[in-house]
């Protein structure tokens, strides 16, 4: 049953995709409310499913891989719905809902009907240990997008060529703005979430395993966002430099979250 | 009706016709026997735009040119090529120059010049219902490709795509510090453009300061001292064609330090090309020299040209609606509204101008001006045409059923309320509502809709829930609000959120030959519902109508039509038809001295009754010239339209 909510929510955000690329593509950018509607629609069902498992299970969503990529994808759609609604631009959703569509026909396809939860995981310093992180990976996520299209536009207004890029986005300070202050709070949860881990890590592991892939990942991860936060206040990076850090950041994010997680499944365990 | 254009071509960026007095451009209107006219003229273009009666004949460019020359001798040499555009490719010419679809000889556009013009012969008594009838089907058209087409959006103007470029950079050029390199004539525009964007730090260095944009600040410096003289800058415009004066690559990275690698954008507009060529690599630089930026604009003008196809078929459609309109005899009509008046032709234009918008309009003047045909209209010039207008009148309907009415509510909320029903603001959903005798609201419903107004949502009556129902509000009262809300008796919060915009409808009485107009229309209507044949007004019904004060403004003349035409015998309505208020002002008018201009122009309409309206008999018997006879006319405001 859980399984077949989760395509519902699938096509829901697929349905929301076609369209923003259809008014992102179109010749003219139509006031099309049926993009953020669907999203809307989308979003609403998963939250449901989420606060249900949620009073149901007695936990949160996010115990294994399927569950955190499926929790991640939510919480990266809630996130870029606020900021549609707050600056009235769409377009990052033409960008953004690709990559969310991925991860959750992935988390689908991954779904465990009857997943064996260790007690620790149930633990709400744990829970909150994880829901930290991927609040983190969502707000790097929209850096990531935000970095991406200030990139390719800043191509095309080098070489002053009107591409679909200039002719469709705003400017480059908008997207500038919203990654940074994406980093900035991403950094913040992953600070936050690497703290608990680490104290949590502590009484399951008795001591620092720095030789879990999954942990030394993260740490490169902040490592780089670190830097982008750095690199801005006092090198004075702004533009492309940071939007390439930024771009970076994300690409070992999702090596991280696929690869190094399928990889190394023996590690990080808790059970 | 004819329509012609005249474009004299004038390839010079000399004025013809601007030093025209005002004694002789009424001189040249008379010599024109047009009866309406639009010059457009400034320097570098000029367009003479005419309307003249069937029975005119429309003059050659050269006897044009020969009826301007005598008033303006030095013309004639000045307009050698002249060309005469007619009827449907006039219109169409005027149309698109009021969309703003057209530029000059000189690349400027000429949207702004057309509307000041326009204004201006407007406020002479040049133009009629004919021209303001295509002005406003100009103003409503460029709205509608401004709103519904990515037109607009290709600049291709040098200023307004530098503007756009330091848009796309910037997001806002406010606060943005510009630097100009040595002077270029076309700053000046670039100067304009940007500060109407929001820059206002404008600072040009050169070595010998010039009088120049008064905006500007002037810095005088030598060519070496310019290196650290741009670390505040934003924007640099690059004009001095002194290779001295050049921009170093050293004074660029001085900048990007000082301003923490900030966005710079450069615009070369020397012909040295190499003075950017360094700089172009640094990084977060947008550099760019003219021949780019032309490049640029001939780029935006094929988008632009992409486009044209659709916007054409719109221009014609709206060409062949005016000839249309112009055939229907119903040449004062605006959406059911009849107005020749210049107060009504500026509320039309108003209209025109602000139905594609959202915005909340309050209506008002006194009962029976037409404030619900003024929604109407404003509803069907809208993009929500399709959807429902509802109109609730809020004295009409009981203070209990009114927010039920309003909002809606769900079972059970009152007695009585058995099933939910829907309020009418959510059956308004799309379109437009329209609140008339808004000032009978009382304070709770105008918390409620004020609420609605700010936030957009409605709750109906005994419900939780929240809708957020896309409906455009205008509202309507024939009482001064602003009173109502000095004296308490109205929510000012309410109010200025209602009065967005206010269309003041002027009373009856105060629109001169409109009262005829409306008269007329009100006959042709009613003798089709009588099935009678009683087609005019006699002289005196006439002069009744037109001294008569209209209390009850259209209603009450609508009433006084329908009467005498069920009372007329014959052909034409008497005075002895009309109610007695309106023959017992006659007479006793009558008792009073008449002024010359009464009786002259009594005997005027008199031998024109006559002479069954045939001019040249008309003039012939009272021995004047066919010129005078018509500028006597129109002085009175004769027309044989409303006077048949």
């Amino acid at each position: 049953m859980s399984l077949i909510i989760q395509w519902i929510i699938w096509v829901f955000y697929a349905g929301a995709t076609v369209f923003y690329w259809r008014d992102f593509i179109g010749a003219e950018r139509k006031k099309n409310k049926l993009k953020i509607n669907l999203l809307t629609v989308a979003i609403a069902i998963h939250f449901a499913f989420f606060i249900f498992f949620l009073s149901d299970q007695g936990r949160l969503h996010i115990a294994n891989i399927s569950e955190a990529m499926n929790s991640f994808v939510l919480f990266t759609a809630l996130m870029y719905w606020v900021l549609e609604k707050r600056l009235h631009e769409p377009s990052m959703g033409t960008f953004i809902l690709p990559v969310l569509l991925v991860l959750h026909a992935i988390s689908n396809l991954l779904f465990d009907p009857a997943p064996e939860i260790a007690a620790i995981l149930k633990d709400f310093k744990f829970e909150i240990h994880v829901f930290s992180m991927l609040l983190s990976y969502s707000a790097f996520t929209l850096s990531f997008i935000a970095s991406l299209l200030q990139y390719l536009l800043a191509r095309e207004l080098k070489k002053l060529s009107m591409g679909v890029f200039y002719t469709r986005l705003p400017s480059l300070t908008f997207f500038e703005k919203i990654s940074n202050v994406a980093v900035d709070s991403g950094l913040f949860f992953a600070i936050f979430g690497l703290g608990l881990g680490l104290y949590g890590a502590n009484i399951v592991w008795d001591n620092l395993m720095v030789s879990d892939a999954k942990f030394s990942s993260f740490l490169i991860i902040i490592a780089t966002y670190g830097f982008h936060l750095i690199s801005r206040k006092l090198l004075g990076w702004q533009g492309n430099r940071a939007a390439i850090i930024s771009i970076i950041g994300f690409l070992w994010i999702l090596f991280s979250f696929i690869v190094i997680s399928l990889a190394f499944t023996t590690q990080h365990q808790f059970g | 009706m004819k329509i012609c254009l005249y474009i004299f071509s004038s390839k010079t960026a000399e004025t013809l016709l601007h030093s025209l007095e005002k004694a002789q451009q009424k001189k040249l209107h008379i010599q024109l026997g047009a009866s309406e006219w639009l010059l457009l003229n400034y320097p570098g273009f000029c367009e003479l735009f005419t309307v003249f009666e069937e029975n005119r004949q429309i003059p050659t460019v050269e006897s044009m040119q020969k009826v301007i020359g005598k008033i303006y001798p030095e013309l004639p040499g000045r307009c050698a090529g002249a060309e005469l555009q007619k009827h449907e490719n006039a219109v169409v010419h005027f149309l698109q120059n009021v969309a703003g679809l057209t530029f000059d000889n000189l690349g400027h556009w000429l949207l702004e010049p057309i509307r000041d013009a326009f204004e201006q012969a407007s406020d002479d008594g040049f133009t009629g219902p004919v021209l303001h009838h295509l002005f406003q089907k100009g103003i409503w058209l460029h709205e509608k490709i401004r709103m519904e087409s990515t037109y607009f959006k290709f600049a291709v103007h040098p200023a307004a795509v530098v503007c756009e470029l330091a848009g796309k950079i910037f997001g806002t050029v406010n606060n943005k510090s510009v630097h100009f390199i040595g002077w270029n004539p076309g700053f000046e525009n670039i100067v304009s453009e940007l500060e109407s964007n929001g820059a206002h730090d404008f600072t040009l260095h050169c070595s010998n300061p010039k009088n120049i944009d008064s905006r500007v600040h002037q810095s005088n410096i030598a060519p070496d001292q310019l290196n650290g003289k741009l670390e505040t800058a934003d924007l640099i415009f690059i004009g001095s064609p002194n290779k001295k004066f050049q921009l170093q690559k050293s004074a660029i990275s001085r900048r990007m330090v000082a301003q923490n690698n900030s966005c710079l954008f450069i615009c070369n507009y020397s012909s040295d090309s190499d003075a950017i060529k360094d700089i172009k690599r640094i990084y977060n630089v947008f550099c760019y020299d003219e021949a780019e930026l032309s490049r640029f604009i001939e780029l935006n003008k094929s988008n632009r040209e992409e486009i044209r196809p659709e916007i054409d078929a719109w221009i014609l459609e709206e060409s062949h609606n005016f000839f249309q309109w112009l055939d229907s005899d119903e040449r004062y009509n605006f959406s059911g509204m009849i107005g020749a008046s210049q107060e009504m032709q500026q509320i039309f234009e108003l209209i025109s101008r602000v139905a594609r918008t959202n915005i909340t309009i309050l209506i008002d003047g006194e009962s029976g001006t037409g404030k619900e045909l003024v929604a109407k209209a404003i509803h069907s010039l809208s993009s929500r045409s399709k959807k429902p207008f509802v109109a609730v009148n809020c004295g009409a309907i009981p203070e209990t059923l009114l927010e039920s009415e309003l909002f809606g509510h769900v079972k059970g909320a009152f007695t009585g309320a058995d099933v939910d029903k829907t309020g009418l603001i959510e059956t308004a959903t799309g379109g437009t509502i329209l609140l008339d005798e808004i000032a009978e609201l009382q304070p709770s419903l105008q918390v409620k809709l004020l609420r609605f107004l700010q936030e957009g949502e409605i709750k109906r009556v005994g419900g939780n829930e929240t809708s957020h129902p896309d409906v455009r509000v205008l509202a309507a009262t024939n009482k001064n609000l602003a009173n109502l809300v000095d004296a308490g008796r109205f929510r000012s919060d309410l109010y200025y959120r209602l009065n967005v915009l206010q269309l003041t409808l002027p009373p009856l009485r105060d629109r001169g030959m409109d009262v005829l107009y409306i008269a007329q229309y009100f006959l042709r209507r009613i003798n089709e519902t009588f099935q009678k044949e009683v087609r005019e007004f006699s002289v005196e019904a006439r002069q009744a109508l037109l001294d008569y004060h209209w209390p009850g403004n259209v209603r009450e003349l609508e009433n006084a039509i329908e009467r005498a035409c069920a009372l007329a015998v014959g052909k034409s309505i008497t005075i002895h038809d009309f109610p007695t208020a309106l023959h017992a002002q006659q007479a006793k008018k009558k008792t009073e001295f008449l002024t010359l201009k009464d009786v002259e122009k009594h005997h005027i309409l008199k031998i024109l009754d006559h002479c069954q309206w045939n001019y040249e008999e008309a003039a012939k018997t009272l021995e004047i010239g066919r010129t005078t006879l018509w500028r006597k006319l129109r002085e009175y405001g004769v027309d044989k339209n409303t006077t048949d």
